[in-house]
C-alpha cells in the first residue's frame, strides 16, 4: 500500500529546487506525514516538524540550493520581498509564511536589507474548521460577542485557531461581520468566505480601518504586542467591536508580564483569556485554560 | 539556356536580397521588442515593485494583440529567449539581464534594469539608422554579384 500522499507539504514545498522538494518530502513521509514545518540550513542539515516532534533529516542544503530556494519562494523577484524580509519573513505567492534569518545590513540601527540567507522555516499551513472547536463557546457569552485573547507558545496552532475561527464566524447564522487583520498574509483563505480580509495591513492601521470603515462585529488578529496595537484594540473595544487576538505566552503571568497585555487586561478589553495546548501527537490545539475578567 | 540562367541568377539574388532584408528587419524589431519589455519591467518595479510573473503576465496580455506573438513566457528568460535569438550578437545583453533580474534587491535590480535599457536602447538607435543603408545593401549586394557571374560566365 502506497503511503497517502502530503499534497499541502507538497503545495508548501513546491518552490524550492525540485531535487531538495523531492529528498525533504521522501523524509517528511517518513516522519509520519502532517509537516508542520520544514527548516533548511545553509551548509546544514535539515529539520522537519511533524506532529509536534521535530526531526533532524538526512538533507543537507547547498549553498546554491538555498539560494535557488530563496529565488523559488520569492517567484524569482527578490526585490518584491524586501520589506518583509526585512522583518523576518516573506510569503510566497500561495500565500506560505516563510521564517527568513541571515545576515543584516544595518543603516542608523534600522535593517536596510538582509544578504546571504543562512536558514528558512516554511510553515505548512493547513485549514482546519474544527480548530476553533473549543474556542467558539468561549467567544459567545450569555449570546453577546465577547473579546478573548488567545496564547500560547509559538508553534502549538494559535495561528490555525484564529483561521479557523474566521472561517467559522464567516458561516455563522444570523451572518456577523467579521474583519480578520492579516499582516502577515497567514490568515487569508480563499475566497468565497464573507470576512473582510485585510491582507498585509500593519495592525494597528488595519484595526482602526475595519472599526471606520467595516463596522465589524468582531476583528480578529493574530499576535498582537505593542503599543500601538494596543491602543488600536482597546479604540476598538470602545467603538463597541469585539476582538479575538492571539500572542504569544508560556504561561498566564508571562503574558500579563507584557505591558501592552496587561493594560488591555486591566482595562477589562478582553473578557476572557484562553490558553492554547497541543494534543498529543495531533496538529490539534485545544483550550487548556481560560478565565473569564471582572465583568 | 543562357537566357535562362540570366533569369534564374537574378531571381536567386532578388530572393537572397529580400531574405537578407527580412532578417535585418526582424533584428531590429526584436531590439525594439526587447527595449520594450526591460522598460516595462523595470518601470513596474520601480512605480509597483510587482513580482516577476505578475509582470510578465501584464506584458504577454498587452503582446496578445501581436500578430507574430510567441506561446506565453513563465519567466524573463522564456520571453527574452526567442527575442535574443533574432538580435544575433547584441542578444547576450538580453539573455544577461534575464539571467539576473529579480536575484537582487530593489536598486540593484533597478540599475540592472537602467544599465541594460541604456545599452539596448544604443544598440537599437544604431541599428535603426543603419537600416536603411544596409537594406539597400542587401537589395544590391546580391544583385551585384549576380550581374558579374553572368559578365564572367555568360
Amino acid at each position: 500500500m502506497s503511503p497517502e500522499r502530503d499534497t499541502g507539504t507538497e503545495a508548501a514545498l513546491s518552490c524550492l529546487p525540485p531535487p531538495l522538494a523531492a529528498q525533504i518530502l521522501a523524509c517528511a513521509a517518513l516522519c509520519g506525514g502532517g509537516t508542520e514545518e520544514v527548516r533548511l540550513y545553509r551548509g546544514g542539515q535539515a529539520i522537519i516538524v511533524s506532529g509536534g516532534k521535530t526531526y533532524r533529516v538526512g538533507v543537507t542544503v547547498s549553498g546554491e540550493e538555498m539560494d535557488a530556494a530563496v529565488r523559488g519562494l520569492c517567484g524569482g523577484s527578490l526585490y518584491a520581498h524586501a520589506d518583509t524580509i526585512r522583518e523576518g519573513y516573506l510569503c510566497t505567492a500561495q500565500g506560505i509564511r516563510v521564517g527568513v534569518c541571515g545576515r543584516a545590513v544595518c543603516r542608523d540601527g534600522r535593517i536596510t536589507a538582509v544578504e546571504e540567507i543562512t536558514s528558512l522555516c516554511i510553515r505548512v499551513p493547513r485549514t482546519m474548521p474544527r480548530a476553533a472547536d473549543g474556542i467558539l463557546p468561549l467567544l459567545f457569552g450569555e449570546g453577546s460577542l465577547r473579546s478573548i485573547l488567545i496564547w500560547s507558545p509559538p508553534g502549538v496552532g494559535k495561528t490555525t485557531a484564529l483561521r479557523a475561527l474566521a472561517l467559522r464566524l464567516g458561516e455563522k447564522e444570523p451572518p456577523l461581520r467579521v474583519a480578520v487583520i492579516d499582516t502577515r498574509f497567514e490568515l487569508c483563505d480563499p475566497a468565497g468566505t464573507s470576512v473582510d480580509y485585510y491582507c498585509g495591513y500593519p495592525r494597528d492601521a488595519g484595526i482602526a480601518m475595519a472599526v471606520r470603515t467595516m463596522s465589524p462585529d468582531i476583528l480578529l488578529c493574530d499576535e498582537i504586542a505593542g503599543e500601538a496595537d494596543a491602543r488600536a484594540i482597546a479604540d476598538a473595544h470602545a467603538a463597541g467591536t469585539a476582538v479575538a487576538a492571539t500572542a504569544h505566552a508560556g504561561s498566564r503571568e508571562d503574558l500579563l508580564e507584557r505591558p501592552a497585555l496587561r493594560t488591555l487586561w486591566d482595562a477589562r478589553v478582553f473578557s476572557v483569556l484562553v490558553g492554547l495546548r497541543r494534543v498529543e501527537g495531533t496538529v490539534r490545539a485545544e483550550p487548556v485554560f481560560f478565565e473569564e475578567g471582572a465583568s | 539556356m543562357k537566357l535562362a540562367g540570366m533569369i534564374l541568377l537574378t531571381v536567386c539574388a532578388l530572393c537572397l536580397g529580400a531574405y537578407l532584408r527580412r532578417g535585418e528587419r526582424e533584428r531590429v524589431r526584436a531590439m525594439e521588442r526587447a527595449l520594450s519589455l526591460v522598460r516595462h519591467v523595470r518601470r513596474k518595479i520601480e512605480y509597483f515593485s510587482a513580482p516577476l510573473p505578475e509582470i510578465l503576465a501584464e506584458w504577454e496580455a498587452e503582446r496578445s494583440a501581436d500578430p507574430d506573438g510567441h506561446a506565453k513566457a513563465a519567466t524573463v528568460a522564456e520571453a527574452a529567449a526567442p527575442l535574443a535569438a533574432r538580435m544575433g550578437g547584441d542578444g547576450e545583453l538580453l539573455r544577461a539581464f534575464a539571467a539576473e533580474v529579480g536575484g537582487g534587491y530593489r536598486e540593484e535590480t533597478l540599475a540592472l534594469c537602467a544599465y541594460t535599457e541604456e545599452r539596448l536602447a544604443q544598440c537599437f538607435a544604431e541599428a535603426q539608422a543603419a537600416y536603411p543603408a544596409r537594406a539597400r545593401l542587401y537589395g544590391a549586394l546580391p544583385l551585384l554579384a549576380a550581374f558579374a557571374v553572368m559578365i564572367v560566365f555568360v
